[in-house]
């Protein structure tokens, strides 16, 4: 089919009553598939012969390796071979790095090569005859190390003297920006107050159900090499591996199973794994799987950036802020595999959900022996978010005024919409204020407030916490080029195939790949709307294989685009063919094209009542081709590739650009009492408004929002990747690390607010993230709980035992 | 996670197990494995040889009343302790640290010979069956024996079975105008517990006849508080008694300490469910 340069297609319509099927709480049916256990993960993918990879791992955090010995190793019964970081180093490169030489020229390789950076880091890798094996092998591999002094705080690493993580590099700076937007310094100076903190965001990983993985083939009678992975961005991380192993990506097949379990940004840095996979495939001429253990997964498989920020705000008398003044150091870990974008993602929510053109902030980010960080969920913009919201309590403090008071004060205000951030940011709409006074009715703000001064009467520890987050979605990847102008990216695309088979199903598919996110539901409900057909017409196929999937350079599932983008090039795709089916549905019936409208798995005649189904169509366009109008190509299959426009699409010298196309927000509101004998925490009441834009459907957006919800209070109430000052983790598995289940969430009080999208074709707003939304409502209740003991919160993550201490250090 | 290479024996009797438990050195009897297995998992512990004995007929799950002794047989389930009619009438103490064992799958696999014979002093039950004072039924190459819980802990992991001993269930007398409690705090069901405290107070006209105290997470080993114990016979119920028990309770404490709490703070909590137990028990009194 002849492709259009240029899409000319109306926007959707404005009001959900125009739709049909889009809108609807559909029942999601593809969430009983795991449920049931029937789900088809990369685990349950089994090739015959396959042979087994397991990791050795380091016990140091940083340490020199003076020694491998291999040989018990190679004795054990089923042992086939073993990596080393040595054999890798002599047949690959090290991969691509984002920032600019010095940092540049980091030498980063799957396996550890000379030197160990942080606990847990992968030193080599054992291949066997099972998984069993694998591991019995792992650990007979015998590693000399000669311990090197540590360094796990990201602003001692960019400290003269400290230990430096790489050689070649000379420092532990990834990458240093300075923002100046509008005049924070002269702000600074006019204000009535200064408000000044330090804030500070701690470490979690991302914890997907199902770890990592990877199954790679070698096909010697096409020299290629088949990849099955959960990569969340497969055919962005194709060139990095590619890259590194010196291979066409066209000599690379990559699969997505039809299932993957949840990722939350963490399935993007796993290249590594597929890297070595992949070459020990082609290497031994046999299928290799090697799936992450809990621990791995926990030690190495993805951590979010740890942040600290020295903030002064610039406030007028009255509560409002004028300008922000702050230097953030973040720590990257011991490789930068995604980062330094993390140094300007933040960006895509400078002010916040605030009215504040005057901001500067001055960003490093260091390497640190700690596990690499990455994208996890609302990657580099929680910190954001979370440092904001603790500030706004700073200043209802300093200025004793009533926190919501001074949020409400700051909002931008919907009038302002869209409204252009200091760094060009275009927030797509939305009534904050409507949301946040619809979160303070929902959570009884008032009355708390009341009972928060009797309980105090009686010794009780009530607080009452506010959060008012950015959920910015559907990336803009020239953002990178702030860091590196070189970075051979920018803008977005997603792409959606549509096609008619032979019996008249609608068959849909895109470059994304759900992880949990009920695409097969929400897509499907896109192509019925075009189409003004019922659901049971259209199918969703689920999965990712490069030579048969549609797929752009950015297809997957990440920062919360997949609605946005793939709804969007469905939605273009769906109309593309309905056009074609149409006119031939014009020359069948011999009517005019105008007269006939799809409806009901087929076209019918509004001025004749004549009907064609699509089956009847579809013989027309796949078999009896001969009946088609002259010059029609057969088939019934269409495909559009959506690039948005982002108005502005490059970074300028003051490293303003649009970041994102849509930005959902999110007010979240908590009560929690600390017990003031053991000091453990409870979340009373936990309220949250949003406004996702017009919600294709309703139950999936809540479910994304519920999980965003529980996925934050998990982090502020348990989630803890915590540290020795040796580089030890001391919290690797499930014992130590403690994540929220089901049973940790507390009774959510959740509205939505809808506001269309100004800037997304069907309206909508991703949503998959949610900001971090209760991580600082928490914290930020915690802290007035403990108010009449005077004690003040640093971090964004909680814990009874640090509370006590606390109380009893004064 | 897997565990290492191991030898499984599936022997046909109680005393053939014993016998390969007594002979091989390394071997380790496996019961509800919900302690174990992890353990294997994370290659923490690697027993070169495991020995099945679910499937024995002495070790079958169940609870039975003989005169004024529940008899419980080891391989009861913390679910099956939590929810039994008896347990829940006479010992309340046990079948409410059952139910606060971890989550739900745990309590459907986890034993209470496997709990007890663990010896480790986060273990719920050892708190609750100090606080009753029971008889560990222990089964050897040579016989029977029983051992009084307060000779069958004696340091982390490490218990009064000989080689080749085999835990087959437990005694308990059942004690006259009991009043028990058991409470624990953590962060995560399925997580190290903070700490628990168990009693099992005899009162008569509110006065304190007799007391015993299970302490978990408190030292090496699951422990009594015997000094508060002490203390608290013949005295009145009451905040002051009360606030003394706790005290004289924790202050020798010497806690392990791990992420999630500090010595100190473990002491602190220890301290509060002391309070917090005899608090409740004396509000059941009032009723
Ligand atoms: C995630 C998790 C959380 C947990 N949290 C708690 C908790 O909060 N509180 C708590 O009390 N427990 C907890 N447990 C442990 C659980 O209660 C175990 O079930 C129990 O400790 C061991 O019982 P088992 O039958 O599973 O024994 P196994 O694991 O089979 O055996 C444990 C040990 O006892 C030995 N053994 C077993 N049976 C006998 C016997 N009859 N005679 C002699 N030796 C024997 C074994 O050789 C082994 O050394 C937790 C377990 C997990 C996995």
């Amino acid at each position: 089919m002849p492709q259009k340069a240029e899409l000319v297609v109306e926007k959707a319509p404005e009001t959900t009553a125009a739709f049909k099927y889009m809108g609807t709480p559909v029942k999601v049916a593809e969430d009983l598939i795991p449920l049931q256990g029937k789900g088809q993960y990369l685990d349950d993918v089994e090739i015959p012969g396959t042979l087994y990879m397991a990791y050795t791992l380091s016990p140091y955090g940083h340490a020199k390796i003076k020694k491998i010995d291999t040989s018990k190793c190679l004795e054990l019964p089923g042992v086939h071979y073993v990596l080393t970081g040595e054999e890798l180093k002599a047949n690959m490169d090290p991969y691509m790095q984002i920032a600019p030489p010095p940092s540049g020229n980091l030498k980063d390789y799957p396996l550890a090569v000379d030197k160990v950076r942080y606990y847990g880091e992968p030193v080599a890798a054992v291949v066997a005859s099972n998984a069993y094996i694998a591991e019995d092998a792992a650990e007979l591999v015998d590693v000399e190390y000669e311990p090197l002094p540590v360094v796990t705080d990201a602003e001692d690493a960019l400290k003269e003297g400290s230990p430096v993580l790489h050689d070649s590099v000379g420092n532990n700076l990834v990458w240093r920006g300075v923002w100046d937007l509008g005049d924070a310094e002269k702000a600074l100076k006019e204000a009535d107050y200064v408000v000044e903190d330090t804030v500070k965001t701690h470490r979690y990983a991302a914890v997907p159900l199902e770890t990592s993985g990877v199954l790679a083939t070698y096909d010697q009678s096409v020299d290629t090499i088949t990849v099955y992975s959960v990569n969340q961005m497969p055919m962005f991380s194709l060139p990095i591996i590619c890259g590194a192993l010196r291979m066409p990506p066209s000599k690379f097949r990559m699969i997505l199973p039809p299932n993957v379990g949840g990722a939350f940004g963490g399935k993007i840095i796993n290249f590594t794994h597929i890297t070595v996979v992949a070459y020990l495939s082609k290497l031994l001429k046999a299928p290799v799987k090697y799936v992450e253990n809990r621990s791995e997964n926990i030690m190495s498989g993805t951590h979010n950036n740890e942040r600290i920020f020295h903030v002064k705000l610039a406030v007028r008398k009255d509560g409002r802020v004028t300008g922000a003044y702050m230097k953030a150091v973040d720590n990257c870990g011991a490789y930068p595999r995604y980062e330094p974008a993390g140094a300007v993602i933040w960006a895509q929510v400078v002010p916040g959900i605030y009215d504040v053109q005057n901001v500067y902030v001055d960003f490093s980010q260091a390497t640190t022996n700690k596990g690499p960080t990455g994208p996890v969920r609302g990657y580099s913009r929680i910190q954001h978010n979370f440092m904001w919201e603790r500030m706004m309590n700073r200043v209802a403090q300093k200025l004793n005024m009533d926190p919501a008071e001074v949020r409400r004060l700051n909002l931008i205000k919907a009038e302002q919409m869209p409204y252009e951030g200091p760094s060009r940011t275009i927030y797509d709409g939305g009534d904050y204020h409507k949301a946040f006074d619809t979160l303070l009715d929902t959570i009884e703000y008032g009355k708390w407030r009341e009972k928060q001064k009797e309980a105090r009467k009686q010794g009780k520890l009530i607080g009452i916490g506010l959060s008012a987050v950015i959920d910015s979605g559907a990336n803009n990847f020239a953002q990178v080029k702030i860091i590196n102008p070189h970075f051979p990216a920018s803008g977005s695309m997603e792409v959606g195939l549509v096609m008619i088979d032979q019996f008249g199903t609608l068959v849909a598919r895109t470059g994304t790949t759900d992880q949990g996110q009920s695409h097969a539901t929400t897509f499907g409900q896109i192509v019925s709307e075009v189409f003004n057909t019922g659901p049971e017409n259209v199918v969703f196929q689920q999965g990712f294989d490069s030579i048969s999937n549609v797929w752009a350079a950015f297809s997957g599932a990440y920062a919360s685009r997949s609605a946005v983008m793939a709804g969007t090039a469905l939605y273009y795709a769906a109309i593309r063919l309905k056009e074609k089916v149409l006119t031939i549905a014009a020359h069948a019936l011999g009517e005019l094209e105008s007269d006939l409208e799809a409806k009901d798995a087929a076209v019918v005649s509004m001025k004749t009542d004549k009907k064609l189904p699509l089956g009847d169509i579809a013989t027309l366009a796949w078999l009896d081709v001969n009946k088609l109008p002259e010059d029609m190509e057969p088939g019934l299959v269409s495909y559009a590739v959506y690039k948005p426009d982002f108005t502005y699409n490059m970074p300028d010298e003051k490293k303003r650009v649009n970041n994102t196309l849509t930005y959902s927000y999110a007010i979240h509101g908590t009560v929690v009492e600390v017990d003031p004998e053991t000091y453990e925490m409870k979340i009373l009441k936990h309220g949250v408004v949003s406004d996702p834009g017009f919600m294709i459907n309703p139950l999936v957006v809540e479910g994304q929002e519920m999980g965003a919800t529980l996925h934050g209070i998990s982090a502020a109430l348990m989630e803890n990747l915590e540290y020795d000052e040796d580089g030890i983790l001391l919290t690797s598995n499930f014992w130590d690390y403690l994540v929220a289940g089901a049973k940790h969430m507390p009774d959510i009080d959740m509205k939505t607010i809808v506001t269309r999208s100004t800037s997304s074709v069907l309206g909508v707003r991703g949503v998959g993230e949610g900001g971090g939304g209760p991580i600082g409502s928490i914290v930020n209740a915690v802290e007035d709980a403990l108010q009449p003991l005077g004690i003040k919160l640093l971090s964004s993550n909680l814990s009874a035992n640090e509370l006590y201490s606390k109380a009893n250090k004064k | 996670m897997r565990p290492r290479p191991f030898l499984l024996h599936r022997p046909n009797t109680l005393k053939e197990a014993s016998e390969l438990l007594y002979s091989h050195e390394d071997a380790k009897p496996l019961a509800g494995g919900q302690s174990l297995i992890p353990m294997m998992k994370l290659r923490i512990y690697s027993p070169e040889e495991i020995v099945m004995i679910g499937h024995l007929p002495e070790m079958q799950p169940g609870v039975k009343q003989e005169g004024s002794t529940i008899v419980i047989n080891s391989m009861t389930t913390h679910d099956m302790v939590h929810h039994n009619e008896l347990i829940s009438e006479y010992l309340p103490v046990l079948s409410e640290a059952a139910a606060a064992i971890a989550d739900q799958q745990i309590r459907n696999r986890g034993t209470i010979g496997g709990n007890i014979a663990h010896g480790d002093p986060s273990t719920n039950l050892s708190a609750a069956l100090l606080a009753l004072d029971a008889k560990v039924l222990a089964s050897g190459k040579d016989g029977q024996r029983e051992i009084p819980i307060d000779e069958f802990f004696l340091d982390l992991f490490t218990t009064a079975l000989e080689p080749g001993e085999i835990i087959t269930g437990f005694k308990v007398d059942i004690p006259k105008n009991s009043r028990q409690k058991f409470m624990k705090i953590t962060r995560s069901d399925t997580a190290f517990p903070l700490a628990f405290v168990a009693v099992n107070i005899q009162l008569s006209d509110g006065v304190v006849k007799d007391a015993r105290i299970g302490l978990g997470v408190a030292a090496p080993t699951p422990i009594r508080a015997t000094e508060a114990e002490e203390y608290l016979k013949n005295k009145q119920l009451n905040q002051e008694t009360i606030l003394k028990t706790a005290e004289m309770a924790t202050k020798d404490l010497e806690p392990p300490g791990d992420v999630h709490a500090s010595p100190e703070y473990r002491k602190n909590l220890l301290n509060v469910l002391m309070k917090r137990c005899l608090n409740s028990l004396l509000e059941e009194v009032k009723q």
